[in-house]
């Protein structure tokens, strides 16, 4: 059984076929990488996962049961699925009016100020001295760190991440890459989309996305991607 | 013309200006502390309710708009005082009008700041786990008073601006006060050019704050 598990997704919209039968699975102490050219439809196929979008047909399963969307946000068990899945949008979405602190400890709702895990993770990412600034005074490589660790200081056990190293230079796109493998094996299923190809070559497992279609390592090789 | 002589003219009758002016602060106070807190708390309300009271209150927003303010100022002050059998003092019926005109004004700036937050900040929000309730306090509210303030701001500019359409049912506002000492003095261009100056004095450098505020903080 694998933690995140999508099978024969189709993804359309409006008049727009975005993804075909699309069969993924990222399993426990795993880190995925999915690939594919810009407007491939990673980003579609990441919020279904994440169980924001709905797909036009299949179905997404995490540790193999299926959520009920008939509560908001979905449930699992009779618990809410958020935030045991994590999604770290290609936008970001810091919050604006808050600080880099706030934001981590907001979504955290730490009740302690200097929260030991913040404090790690923020120290990690190479972002603590940048906790008392607001996001519109950082860099996008900042925004991208600090977007990510508000996502690792909620523990997540399915991590789905739209482009988070895209700004970052290679020093810190390894780093941060390192951190994920980390998280990965401390026994989450992490899945993140990347244009690096170095980065994507380091993960336990390829996805790609081409035509509409997407393919799993094997292919993806074969077709030279 | 200059401006000594209009200052000359507002100072020899200083005590009509200055009771005229006290009338529209009263009238502007009540427009302004009744419209927002009215229009901020039926705002607020309609996150929870959005048919039950969001739909009444854009139809009656609606309403409003279509029809000029003279109009419903005398409507307010003629016929539905006929209708109801009462006698209503102007100052009452003005301040009544621009109460209503600032709660809608105000709510619907309010709800559409609401309604644009960005979707990708709420998004993002539910996925870390943050109740509905919490979403709301601490990241849709806070992001939508920063976008609104410039045009909360300008709004109760435009309270000010449409006081003076009480002296037309009487109310002894500062506009009324210009048209007594006009009758009294004479002098037309020195007491409607004092009375053009004081609103630009006013008017102008909070609109001008408005404006940077919507810059700053959209």
């Amino acid at each position: 059984m694998h933690d995140l598990e999508a099978a024969e997704l189709t993804i359309v919209k409006g008049a727009h076929l975005v993804l075909r039968d699309a069969s993924l699975q990222v399993g426990c102490g795993s880190l995925t990488a999915l690939t594919g050219p810009s407007g491939s439809g990673k980003t579609s196929l990441l919020r279904v996962l994440a169980f924001i979008d709905l797909p036009t047909s299949g179905v997404v399963r995490l540790w193999g049961k299926e959520p009920s969307r008939e509560d908001d946000p979905p449930t699992i068990d009779s618990g809410p699925i958020y935030p045991l899945v994590m999604y770290v949008p290609q936008t970001l979405a810091l919050w604006p009016h808050l600080t880099i602190h706030d934001n981590l400890s907001f979504a955290h709702n730490s009740r302690f100020r200097y929260d030991s895990e913040l404090v790690t993770t923020s120290h990690d990412l190479e972002i603590d001295d940048l906790l008392a600034r607001r996001p519109a005074h950082l860099s996008q490589g900042q925004r991208q760190r600090a977007a990510l660790a508000r996502a690792l200081v909620l523990r997540p056990k399915i991590l789905l991440l739209d482009e988070v190293t895209s700004a970052l230079d290679d020093r810190l796109a390894n780093k941060v890459w390192g951190i994920l493998r980390e998280f990965a094996k401390s026994g989450a299923a992490v899945l993140a989309s990347t244009h690096d190809s170095s980065l994507a070559e380091q993960c336990d497992n390829i996805y790609c996305i081409r035509d509409n279609m997407l393919a799993s390592r094997q292919l993806c090789c074969q077709e030279g991607h | 013309m200059t401006i000594s002589r209009i200052i000359k003219v507002i100072l020899e009758n200083r005590q009509a200006y200055l009771a005229g002016l006290a009338v529209t602060l009263k009238l502007c106070g009540v427009a302004w502390a009744l419209g927002m807190i009215g229009g901020g708390s039926i705002a607020l309300a309609t996150e929870w309710r959005p048919r039950l009271i969001g739909l009444p209150m854009t139809a009656i927003g609606r309403i409003a708009e279509a029809v000029p303010i003279l109009v419903l100022l005398f409507w307010l002050h003629y016929p539905i005082q006929v209708m109801l059998g009462v006698v209503i003092d102007p100052f009452w019926t003005t301040a009544a009008l621009l109460t209503i005109l600032n709660t809608l004004t105000v709510y619907g700036i309010l709800r559409r700041a609401i309604v644009n937050t960005p979707a990708e900040l709420v998004e993002v929000a539910r996925v870390c786990g943050v109740i509905r309730r919490r979403i709301f306090w601490r990241i849709k509210l806070p992001l939508a008073l920063r976008s609104a303030l410039g045009s909360l701001t300008s709004s109760q500019v435009t309270v000010l601006q449409l006081s003076i359409f009480g002296s037309l049912i009487s109310v002894e506002e500062l506009f009324r006060a210009s048209q007594r000492i006009v009758a009294q003095t004479y002098k037309l261009v020195e007491v409607y050019t004092g009375l053009a100056l004081f609103f630009i004095i006013v008017c102008l450098p909070l609109n001008l704050l408005a404006g940077r505020l919507e810059r700053r903080l959209s």
